[in-house]
């Protein structure tokens, strides 16, 4: 099952999502499902929507339903967490454009340092569940 | 790879080409209208068909020529056919010229003199050539009157043969105006031709850009991963982010072509595998 402290990670190369998952885990101690496509979020369901944290590269390939698809979708069944758009385009990118308007959605460019990223996986929930007792 | 569109044509290439068929329509004129000329006035006494044919077949052989050289059209053989197309019909002009004068009916005099003046400052390759050949009609046709017998002179309409300097004066304006048009799109044209270039340009950076930006992303978070699992490898992993660090200052050098691109629906969700795949 998700936690407050998963991390929903979206993006369609495979090496950087394992990567990704991979330093989660080992810098952060958190979980994370990274997943690849707009019909593996939704296959997710449930254990997506519980995360805390999501990011979501917004271009997921040519004829593909985008990364602000997946964020319609998490928006559309509740998710109330963090969502962050990953992206290697350009700020003038109309996807990236279009995501910059959504206004609850932040917008961060590729590459990101680790503290940026430190940054992005800070979650109101996350930060009670770690919080000391 | 990037698909490269088919190149626009050079400057001088749209020029020759321009003059080519400048040129070619000039002699087509040739070929067409001096038949039809000698059709109206073969029961004029003494008029010979021998400028007629002689005018035909030159504008025939020259577009002959003009084809020939359609794959590589030069400004030279353009220009050099135009006038030659010309002098031939101003040839035949002086003697139908004289035939006209002497037919007993009343003449109109150097009506395919005004006409080819026109039709110069309209079809021929440059500007040097259009003025030659509108100075050939014009002095062709003053000097012709010169020749004709005091007679023949008296019995033009009034203002015989000066007419032919308005037509002069309209020829050269308008030769100008073509010309001075013609270098102005030509120049639009340069101007659009470096606009698409830089475009490209900016799109194949942007596009290398965005297709390194995920893997120097893996790079950098499986080095962290690493300088955490094995903090002995920490030297080798300082020489890895250094030149990483230099790989995004390369690529955020690549940021200044944003402004330059206009963006398609293809570039939306552009399929980064045609950057590599052959």
């Amino acid at each position: 099952m998700g936690r407050p402290s998963d991390v929903l990670f979206l993006d369609d190369d495979e090496d950087l999502r394992a990567t990704f998952a991979d330093l989660v885990r080992t810098i952060f101690e958190r979980e994370c499902h990274g997943i690849r496509s707009y019909g593996d979020l939704v296959d997710l369901g449930e254990r997506a929507l519980k995360c805390g944290v999501a990011i979501l590269d917004i271009n997921l390939g040519p004829q593909v339903p985008s990364g602000l698809d997946a964020y319609g979708w998490l928006r559309e069944h509740g998710f109330d967490g963090r969502i962050v758009f990953l992206t290697g385009h350009a700020a003038s990118h109309p996807l990236v454009v279009e995501a910059k308007r959504l206004g609850d959605a932040e917008v961060v460019g590729k590459p990101v340092s680790l503290d940026t990223l430190t940054s992005m996986l800070e979650d109101h929930r996350a930060a009670d569940q770690h919080a000391p007792q | 790879m990037i698909p490269w569109p088919a190149p626009l044509l050079s400057h001088k290439a749209q020029q020759s080409q321009y003059s080519w068929r400048g040129a070619l329509i000039a002699c087509g004129l040739t070929a067409i209208g001096m038949p039809m000329d000698f059709a109206m006035a073969h029961n004029v006494p003494g008029m010979p068909i021998w400028p007629a044919l002689m005018s035909t077949a030159t504008g025939a052989v020259l577009a002959i020529v003009l084809l020939v050289h359609r794959r590589h059209p030069t400004i030279r053989v353009s220009m050099t056919v135009f006038m030659l197309n010309n002098a031939v019909i101003l040839v035949a002009l002086w003697i139908t010229a004289g035939a006209y004068a002497a037919a007993p009916g009343r003449w109109i005099p150097f009506q395919a003199n005004k006409l080819g003046a026109l039709a110069a400052a309209v079809l021929s390759p440059d500007l040097v050539s259009g003025i030659v050949v509108i100075g050939g009609f014009v002095g062709m046709a003053v000097v012709r009157y010169f020749t004709l017998p005091v007679a023949q002179q008296q019995r033009l309409p009034i203002g015989e043969p000066w007419v032919i300097f308005i037509y002069a004066l309209f020829a050269l304006a308008m030769l100008a105006y073509r010309v001075h048009s013609v270098a102005l799109s030509r120049r639009m044209l340069r101007v659009k031709t470096e606009s698409l270039a830089t475009q490209r340009l900016a799109r194949t950076f942007l596009a290398l850009r965005d297709f390194t930006n995920t893997p120097l992303q893996t790079i950098e978070l499986a080095a962290k991963i690493v300088r955490k699992r094995c903090p002995e490898m920490t030297p080798t992993l300082d020489r890895v982010d250094r030149s990483i660090d230099r790989l995004y200052r390369l690529n955020h050098a690549f940021s200044v072509y944003e402004s330059q691109i206009e963006w398609t629906d293809k570039d939306v969700s552009p399929d980064p595998s045609v950057l590599v795949d052959p």
